[in-house]
């Protein structure tokens, strides 16, 4: 008991130590900072609570076909976007001043209008989207605290919001960085006592090939199912690895680089760790199916098998991880949707006062939803990933990496992405649609997300070729122009 | 069923279990390789 409690004393202590290294900084401004801190927090960003303790579970059910999501991650959400993405990135907001990832996108596409639009739509969606992510870290606190979840909510949301006004970017990062650690050794801790308990890595995947098929692993565990479990695996690659690249919280990440040596770096070190992180997560669930019971829903495999495997310590640590994924996440998220209301929405430098008090309101947002089981918040919390996606992937890559600025072009592009993605989660999508339209069951295994692309794609191409403004500027030459 | 562990998964999962041993390895020389070229200079 003793030293369970210095374990939690020692990481808050840690936490707050670390969030305080931003502080004397400007909020958007990260200053130098190492490689490895910014590898560490690339992952620790991407990868939430839902990732490990949700798609852990989910691999369960699927088997090793999960294990294509984890490569999706590694070589799609990570490895194209270092190579592709990031220094390409970080120029143009260098070029264009830009202090947040709305900023780069009015700017760069000439439209303070866009911007405001843009701020409204991340504070909405990411705010609330922050209040899933601190609920999911308050319920595993609430299984070791002896202190009521509503209570636990509003302690976790305290604790983001201290980091983000405290800390900054800086601090955020800081942060960030010793979570994706902590994360990695839970994980790590939680492989070797699964490979342990089912005889290895390859013995496990022989003896989970001989498993008879189930309706969601059609084709065995070993193997990708076919039909509409299949196609599901597939989309949750595309939506994970691809919808990330133009998250505004990692899109933030790169503004911290310092050159392209730094990039070389941190990019074989971010793939390490999230290929240990996702790839062992997601490894070892699949393999959980032969040493566990019949558990009575997917979320209860992760914690199961931490239970029945780790000592004491080890249940801390892993808890600790799985926190440390949700606080990551949620810190990413709170300092978006903060700048977005303190800076981004007035179009003007974001004062302290003014800092402050878009955080009290998302943590009265973000803190609020999290009490409450409605079905637009539900529906908000699911959507946010593919609708910003939707929203900002086309024009985010036409800027920084073919230096495509056109504001006719951005503004059709965004606006009929987040509008065919809202329209299919809300009719066709069955898990969210709350006016179906009956457009069959093919239609309705589309994911949102590919339906918003290809219409933000078709915006985006339809806009260019009408904008007598639309210019092309590599992003070594861009210069503000709004 | 009672075959090499290269004739169990299917191709798909096969891809992706190579992939990512690949993604490790390769990570692990980017590292070394950064370090020793920091090393030396």
């Amino acid at each position: 008991m003793f030293g369970d409690v210095l374990i939690w004393i020692g990481y808050i202590a840690v936490f707050v130590y670390l969030a305080r290294k931003g502080s004397g900084h400007d909020a958007m401004s990260t200053g130098q900072v190492s490689f490895g801190i910014q590898a560490f927090a690339y992952v620790a960003t991407y990868i939430s609570a839902v990732a490990l303790v949700g798609f852990g579970g989910l691999a369960y059910v699927y088997g090793m076909q999960m294990m294509l999501v984890a490569a999706g991650n590694v070589w799609l959400g990570t490895w194209i976007v270092y190579r592709y993405l990031a220094w390409p990135t970080r120029l143009c907001q260098q070029k264009l001043g830009a202090r947040t990832p709305t900023q780069l996108i009015a700017l760069g596409h000439n439209s303070p209008m866009l911007g405001r639009c843009l701020a409204v739509l991340f504070a909405v969606f990411l705010g609330v989207y922050a209040s899933a992510v601190i609920k999911g870290a308050a319920l595993m606190l609430a299984e070791i605290v002896p202190l009521p979840v509503w209570l636990v909510v509003w302690l976790v949301c305290l604790l983001v919001g201290f980091a983000v006004f405290v800390g900054g970017l800086r601090g955020v990062l800081y942060t960030e960085a010793m979570q994706g650690f902590v994360m990695l050794i839970g994980i790590g801790m939680l492989m070797v006592a699964v490979f342990n308990a089912v005889g290895g890595p390859i013995t496990g995947l022989e003896k989970l090939a001989t498993l008879p098929p189930t309706a969601q692993a059609s084709n065995g565990f070993v193997a990708l199912s076919g039909g509409e479990q299949g196609w599901f695996i597939f989309s949750l690659v595309i939506v994970t690895s691809i919808a990330v690249w133009a998250q505004p919280q990692m899109v933030q990440r790169h503004f911290a680089l310092a050159s392209p040596k730094q990039v070389s770096r941190i990019t074989p070190l971010a793939i390490l760790v999230l290929t240990v992180l996702v790839g062992g997560a997601y490894y070892i669930a699949s393999l959980s199916r032969l040493i566990l019971p019949e558990v009575a829903s997917p979320d209860a495999v992760m914690p199961t098998l931490v239970k029945m495997l780790l000592p004491n310590v080890g249940l801390q640590l892993f808890v600790l991880a799985i926190v440390s994924a949700s606080l990551s996440t949620a810190t990413a998220i709170y300092h978006i949707a903060v700048s977005a209301i303190a800076e981004d929405l007035p179009a003007r430098k974001a004062t302290r006062p003014a800092w402050l008090l878009g955080i009290i309101f998302i943590i009265a947002i973000s803190g609020g939803c999290a009490q409450i089981k409605g079905q637009l918040i539900a529906l908000l919390c699911a959507t946010s990933w593919s609708i910003v996606g939707s929203t900002v992937l086309v024009p985010y890559v036409a800027l920084v990496r073919m230096g495509k600025r056109s504001a006719l072009a951005a503004w059709l592009s965004c606006s009929l992405g987040f509008l065919s993605c809202m329209f299919w989660y809300l009719c066709v999508s069955p898990s969210t649609a709350l006016v179906p339209l009956m457009l069959g069951s093919k239609a309705a295994m589309v994911p949102p997300f590919f339906i918003g692309f290809g219409f933000s794609l078709l915006g985006w191409y339809a806009g260019w070729a009408l904008d007598a403004k639309a210019a092309t500027e590599l992003p070594a030459q861009m210069q503000q122009t709004a | 069923m009672n075959c090499s562990i290269f004739l169990l998964p299917d191709a798909a999962v096969l891809l992706a279990l190579t992939s990512l041993v690949l993604s490790f390895s390769l990570s692990v020389h980017g590292l070394v390789k950064a370090f020793q070229k920091r090393k030396e200079g």
